[in-house]
């Protein structure tokens, strides 16, 4: 059915592909520092679980990269980590927990840092996929697909993202070459901005009083007894929490809420931009997260 | 079910596998099945619509074929014409003339008459109305003989590589093709495969590339925008509608190629025309052909002198646009094209013998005047209404050429994906449509790889559904 020469291409072309998929095998760490995170992931918490201390975790985004004073916490003879991949939400965060940290690292204590409607389920966009087949192991694909109620052509993306280096490092590579263009980034970012004001944004479509993924990862910590402290972030601008998700936390007696929105001392000027604390204000900020830990734990003394 | 999507290729996988395991009378069925599964993805009750056409145009085709006067087959073939086009006419124009007609009762006084009513447009109906038209035509022309297979003529009518947008494929090309056997030819696969990338690369990677950028700008007012952004919005546009159109063609020519089928070339480097007939032989070729061999031609094209050819083009051209959809903006882009070639041919019979190196100069000049002209007609296709239109052209002739950020990001990204397609384009004018094929096997596996990075690295974040899916 096909003549000589066509196969020859063929063959070419996988090659050519397969080169390019083994040289991104060995360039992706290189690529963000956020790909670099994925594939430390396992280390960083084996290091983790080897320790003797108080353990305390954190997982979120570049909150809580931002936000967390690592240094405060080793003062408080604390072991910490932070498992923080870019642009996550409770999608990816109950993943973690369900495939990396579940069963594998033994810890009594899990902090989650959220923003507005981070808790809640937000459908999946291909950019979703890559970050949960960076996560999950073979085995647990079908899961995924089963348990996210995947259609076909998500599933082919997660199984893409889950196998080939080139297809989970399209956006990376794409930022990365198109930066290079004069004005790009501010460009982009005004076709952002419209879209968000059309209302054509993933962030427009969220559903509403959905938090499957968050009840998900409470009860795979109520099974594994790890006590959840959800930290709503200081941010310059007030925002709201829904009441839907108030009545969730005070549910569950295995999780507390630390509502930081206006954590004391908090200013304008400790923040680097409009979501992000800087050094300052994260200091400040993990000062104010081990305040509430020891009146917590005065508490269950006292009691 | 869109081309550029895993569920289509699982399901073009199956058929394939199914196809070329079957002999000739079954395969036959099979893409029957397949091109009906295909449209009813979109929505089964529309199925009911495209059985109706190809069950009218089967019968009224004998009809006209058997009857025995010229005025009966007349008759036959009318009946034929006004049922196809009360179809289309009913779900593509009923709620744009009831409107106008409302307005025009209302200014004369009379209340509202027509309902305007909720009607979804049938996924490519123009397409596939504008091809069983066309059979029954060409059997009144005694250019084909009607078929006498019902299952051969409604895979004519209804076959999925180029069902819902073409090319339109005319009787005598395509109906031959579905009754006789077909088989397998060696340079199939790789033409498929060529026509498949860089149909994909077309839509995913040029087209849904510039969709952000023209969006952009057509959502804007005309005051808050400079003239170089009304310009680069209509350059964005115009590459969207070619990437997204020419790129279904293609990927519709190769899935078709590797079934067995040859469907006509619709698109050959368009925006490298240097006058407006020459576009119009290199844009939406099986339209364009369409009007000029049923509309032009039939009422007197170029035959009854110069005056009268200025009308015929001007009717093709009003039509033409008036197919595209139902808007005044539509039927402008057609009056304005109508123009362009009457213009055209009033100068183009001032011939001077000029030097080679003048010619060279002049063709450059030209395809650039032809380019923007194009552009200055994709303003009326894309713009919201007539006023956007009004004012984005009041826009660019004010010279306003301060550069801003959107503007040199923009720039910078349409000649990032835009100059190696034009080049590519420039060597294909050159060399042929398929030159690349005739390379040594290194550099198409080069090619083909770099469509393949291309599509995997800058797909845009935001898909687009085809446009021309609208029509």
């Amino acid at each position: 059915m096909i003549d000589k020469k066509s196969v020859t291409i063929l063959v070419l072309i996988i090659l050519f592909i397969s080169s390019i998929e083994i040289v991104l095998h060995f360039l992706q760490p290189f690529l963000s520092k956020d790909l670099k995170h994925y594939k430390e992931m396992d280390l960083v918490l084996e290091k983790f679980n080897n320790c003797n201390k108080d353990k305390v975790l954190f997982i979120g985004n570049s909150l809580t990269r931002e936000g967390i004073d690592t240094q405060l916490f080793s003062e408080q003879n604390k072991c910490i980590a932070l498992i923080r991949p870019d642009d996550t939400t409770i999608n990816e965060w109950a993943w973690i927990f369900k495939s990396k940290v579940s069963g594998r690292i033994n810890i009594k204590e899990l902090k989650i840092i959220f923003l507005g409607s981070q808790l809640k389920d937000k459908p999946l966009e291909v950019q979703n996929l890559v970050s949960i087949s960076n996560l999950v192991s073979t085995n647990e694909i079908f899961e995924v697909i089963h348990l996210e109620d995947l259609d076909f052509s998500d599933s082919a993306s997660l199984v893409l993202a889950h196998w080939s280096k080139v297809f989970s490092s399209r956006e990376r590579v794409q930022r990365r070459i198109l930066a290079l263009l004069p004005k790009y980034k501010e460009q982009s970012r005004l076709i952002n901005q419209s879209l968000v004001h059309a209302g054509t944004r993933t962030e427009d479509k969220i559903q509403k009083n959905r938090y499957r993924h968050l009840k998900m990862l409470i009860q795979l910590a109520q099974e594994k007894k790890v006590r959840i402290t959800f930290i709503a972030a200081p941010l310059p601008k007030p925002y709201k929490i829904e009441s839907n998700l108030l009545d969730i936390f005070d549910k569950y007696s295995s999780i507390s809420f630390l509502d930081a929105r206006k954590a004391w001392d908090i200013q304008d000027k400790d923040f680097q931009d409009g979501y992000h604390l800087n050094a300052r204000g994260a200091s400040k900020f993990t000062k104010y997260i081990l305040d509430n830990d020891k009146k917590y734990q005065r508490k269950i003394n006292d009691f | 079910m869109l081309f550029n999507s895993y569920t289509f290729w699982a399901f073009y996988l199956l058929v394939f596998i199914g196809y070329w395991a079957l002999k000739h009378k079954h395969q036959n069925t099979l893409l029957l099945i397949a091109s009906y599964i295909f449209y009813g993805a979109w929505d089964w009750k529309f199925l009911f619509l495209i059985l109706t056409s190809t069950v009218i145009d089967y019968f009224l085709a004998q009809k006209i074929d058997s009857a025995g006067s010229q005025k009966n087959k007349k008759t036959v073939l009318g009946l034929s014409i006004f049922a196809n086009l009360s179809i289309l006419g009913f779900f593509k124009y009923y709620n744009f003339f009831s409107a106008e007609l409302n307005d025009i009762f209302l200014i004369i006084g009379i209340p509202s008459m027509l309902p305007t009513l909720d009607i979804i447009l049938p996924v490519g109906i123009s397409f596939y109305t504008f091809q069983t038209m066309s059979y029954s035509i060409d059997v009144y022309r005694n250019e084909i003989k009607p078929t006498r297979n019902f299952k051969d003529y409604a895979l004519y009518v209804s076959f999925f590589p180029q069902l819902v947008a073409g090319p339109i494929e005319r009787s005598s090309h395509l109906l031959p093709q579905v009754i006789q056997e077909r088989k397998w030819e060696k340079d199939y696969f790789l033409e498929g495969l060529y026509l498949i990338f860089y149909g994909l690369f077309l839509k995913v990677v040029i087209a849904d590339n510039m969709a952000p950028i023209s969006n952009y700008i057509f959502s804007k007012e005309a005051t808050s925008l400079t003239s170089l952004e009304v310009l680069l919005g209509m350059y964005a546009f115009a590459f969207q509608i070619y990437g997204d159109f020419a790129g279904y063609s293609s990927i519709a020519r190769g899935i078709a190629k590797w079934l067995g089928f040859d469907l006509m070339v619709n698109f050959r480097m368009p925006y490298l025309a240097n006058n407006p007939s020459d576009f119009w032989k290199r844009w939406h070729i099986s339209l364009s052909s369409w009007f000029r061999d049923y509309v032009y031609i039939p009422l007197g094209g170029n035959r009854l002198g110069q005056l009268f050819s200025h009308r015929n083009l001007m009717i093709t051209m009003f039509l033409s646009g008036l197919w595209h959809g139902a808007a005044w903006t539509y039927v402008l882009w057609g009056i304005l094209h109508g123009a362009y070639l009457s213009i055209f041919n009033v100068f183009s019979n001032t011939r001077r013998n000029k030097t080679d190196s003048f010619v060279k100069v002049k063709k450059i000049v030209s395809i650039f005047i032809m380019f923007h002209l194009v552009c200055l007609g994709w303003l009326l296709f894309r713009a919201e209404n007539i006023n956007q239109v009004y004012e984005f052209v009041n826009k660019l002739f004010l010279f306003d050429v301060n550069s801003t950020v959107f503007f040199v990001g923009s720039i910078s990204i349409m000649a990032f994906y835009l100059l190696p397609l034009m080049m590519y384009e420039l060597w294909m004018e050159k060399k042929g449509l398929m030159a690349v094929l005739s390379q040594k096997a290194w550099k198409q596996a080069l090619f083909f790889t770099y469509i393949i990075m291309m599509l995997l690295f800058f797909p845009s974040p935001t898909e687009h559904e085809f446009i021309y899916f609208q029509f």
